[in-house]
């Protein structure tokens, strides 16, 4: 009698899922087309209302009216950082801020602007004239001449807003892409009879299990690749040190997409049918779509909000994504080692999570 | 475990026993097998022995527990008593053995999707490692020229041969047969025949379900009708109605030497039509 052969078992399985997904239309659609749709719109949005500008703010007590522009400028929707002069500079240069505003001599308001997106530096301008001018038209009892110097900072990486979205549009691509290829592909075999099929031949369910999560991380690896490419070429997306970054950037993308894949499989062990599992899997989806910080920061949310973002697993690899994009760093440096650790520690629960409850509906692969 | 103990003679005859002993065991041995659905008891307690080579055919009307009774001897479904050996192997201790040696064609198959048939028998000799011979495996079940073409795009009854060309990837012993022919036009129905013919030719053994008597009385060696989850009796066709008529049955003269069926085979000939 011939003998099974676990690896031929599972190359047999990888060969075929890869083959199965690239002939889907409609998981190319979800994974690949709706990520494109959303780099290309939010590839061309800007922010550059001042909604959204923030000022870090540099006072001395000999500047006498230091709480009324503080308040005006949170009446124009602008935070505020207060910090040492050079502490902003950096910030103003690395683009945390927008701009830095002085008021250490009397009567006398400094402001440091970008050298980089003109629009927005005209609006700053602007807003602060206007305060200057409410303020003396307030003070008509008392003419206060506020002398307005401007003065313009070169900024290195001036970040745009593709710059940002892209890592948050590259792990939502793997999320979604792991959740949908996981889940419902899972139902629609347990729905018919090809798990009868393939299980009443001496088929062993780990080559099955494992060669079809390899053929989807393949194929979400390489749609995930082919979304970098598309913002190299279209938005000149280029992460901060290069091909340095690039890399560490490749490993990152496994890293999450294996934990996605993780809470593909629990949700597709945890509920029985696709009646409970698609609003289950859209609110984990799209939850994270809009609050783990893929497209807008999570800085704009209320603070308790800011916290529960903080610890979905989407964000943490938004922010590790960002932080070896943006800011250069390695991936052992102990920023991005801290949102690491959580998304692996995320990664341990779903797998954790999804063998119990596979053990226990052990009968979903047998009947 | 046949051991040197005993003279030379002895151990000669211990082998010839056991090569005997093999031969005349009964390829499959169910025992008093029950299933239980919920409240709904879908097999009561059936027993009978399929011998090797054999074609044994289990007739009954629809929820008479034919395909749970298959089912069960296939390794799918869990019994809830009772004892099923194959090949003298417990179903319970090793059901991955016995998935090793039986090919299965279920009733209504699914397969795996945007794959074509190449592709599948592919997957399926890798699951079994076994070498296959996908022309001549395609050939045999006239498939070959949808060779790459998805099931999806198969007729019934070309899915119906795809599914048994699957079940022999695993070069099985026993082939199982779940109402092979149900759906199919008469060509395709004396194909698919012929097909379960060759195989017996071959020394396998085929254990199969249907609902047409004039198929199982042309194929089956031995014939089990059940209803309601059990086995009414257990015979051959010839056994069936020579006890039948023994009652004093008389059937209505048949008008014609032929039948409807022959005619139409007559006019539009015994080719295969797809």
């Amino acid at each position: 009698m011939f003998e099974i052969n676990f690896f031929r078992q599972l190359k047999g399985f990888f060969l075929a899922f890869l083959k199965m997904q690239l002939r889907a239309g409609p998981t190319m659609f979800l994974g690949f087309i709706f990520p494109i749709i959303l780099i290309v719109t939010f590839g061309y949005y800007s922010i550059n209302d001042n909604q959204n500008l923030s000022f870090g703010l540099v006072t001395d007590s000999s500047f006498d009216n230091v709480e009324i522009f503080q308040r005006e400028l949170k009446n124009s929707g602008i935070s505020l950082k207060l910090d040492s002069k050079k502490e902003l500079e950096n910030q103003l240069q690395t683009g945390k801020i927008d701009a830095i505003l002085e008021l250490t001599q009397k009567n006398q308001v400094r402001l440091s602007i970008g050298n980089d997106n003109n629009n927005k530096n005209t609006t700053i301008q602007r807003l602060i004239q206007g305060i200057i001018h409410k303020l003396t038209v307030e003070a008509n009892d008392l003419f206060i001449p506020y002398e307005l110097r401007t003065q313009t900072i070169p900024v290195n990486l001036r970040q745009r807003y593709i710059d940002f979205s892209v890592p948050g549009l590259i792990g939502f691509s793997l999320l979604s892409s792991a959740i949908t290829s996981t889940t419902f592909s899972f139902l629609a075999l347990r729905n018919s009879n090809i798990l009868k099929q393939i299980f009443a031949a001496p088929t062993s369910s780990v080559a099955f299990v494992l060669g079809q999560a390899l053929a989807k991380a393949v194929f979400i690896f390489s749609q995930s690749l082919g979304l970098l490419a598309l913002a190299f070429a279209f938005f000149k997306y280029i992460p901060k040190n290069g091909l340095e970054s690039l890399w560490q950037i490749l490993i990152l993308m496994i890293l999450g997409l294996i934990v996605f894949l993780g809470l593909g499989y629990m949700l597709a062990g945890l509920f029985k049918n696709q009646e409970a599992l698609s609003p289950i899997a859209n609110i984990v989806v799209f939850s994270q779509l809009l609050l783990a910080g893929t497209l807008f920061p999570t800085t704009n949310l209320p603070y308790w909000l800011q916290r529960v973002a903080q610890a979905l697993p989407l964000y943490n690899f938004n922010s590790a994504f960002r932080y070896l994009s943006l800011e250069g760093l390695n991936l052992w440096s102990q920023a991005v080692l801290v949102q690491l650790s959580i998304l692996i520690g995320w990664g341990l629960l779903f797998y954790l999570v999804a063998v119990q409850v596979f053990r226990i509906r052990k009968t979903f692969l047998n009947n | 475990m046949f051991s040197d103990a005993g003279t030379k003679t002895s151990s000669r005859y211990l082998i010839l026993r056991k090569d005997v002993l093999e031969k005349i065991r009964p390829i499959i041995q169910v025992r008093n097998l029950v299933k239980k659905y919920g409240d709904i008891t879908a097999v009561k307690g059936i027993s009978f022995e399929v011998s090797r080579g054999d074609i044994f055919g289990i007739l009954g009307p629809n929820g008479a527990g034919k395909t749970t009774t298959l089912e069960i001897i296939e390794t799918i479904l869990p019994k809830t008593s009772g004892e099923v050996i194959i090949d003298g192997l417990d179903i319970d201790l090793y059901s991955t053995q016995i998935k090793k040696i039986i090919g299965i064609q279920l009733q209504s198959p699914d397969f795996l999707p945007n794959l074509n048939l190449q592709e599948l028998i592919s997957l399926f000799s890798d699951i079994f490692n076994t070498q296959v011979n996908i022309k001549k495996l395609l050939k045999k079940v006239n498939l070959w020229n949808k060779a790459k073409s998805t099931v999806n795009e198969l007729s019934s009854g070309q899915k119906q041969r795809f599914s048994v060309a699957l079940a022999l990837v695993g070069e099985p012993q026993i082939v199982f047969l779940d109402e092979p022919t149900t759906g199919l036009d008469p060509q395709a129905r004396h194909n698919l025949w012929d097909l379960i013919l060759e195989l017996k030719s071959q020394g396998k053994t085929i254990v199969m379900t249907t609902h047409y008597m004039d198929e199982a009385e042309t194929l089956c060696d031995q014939i089990a009708i059940m209803d309601a989850g059990k086995i009414l009796e257990i015979n051959t066709a010839q056994g069936f109605i020579e006890k039948l008529l023994a009652k004093g049955f008389t059937r209505a003269q048949p008008k014609f030497g032929a039948t409807l069926e022959d005619v139409f085979l007559d006019m539009t000939g015994k080719k295969l039509r797809d």
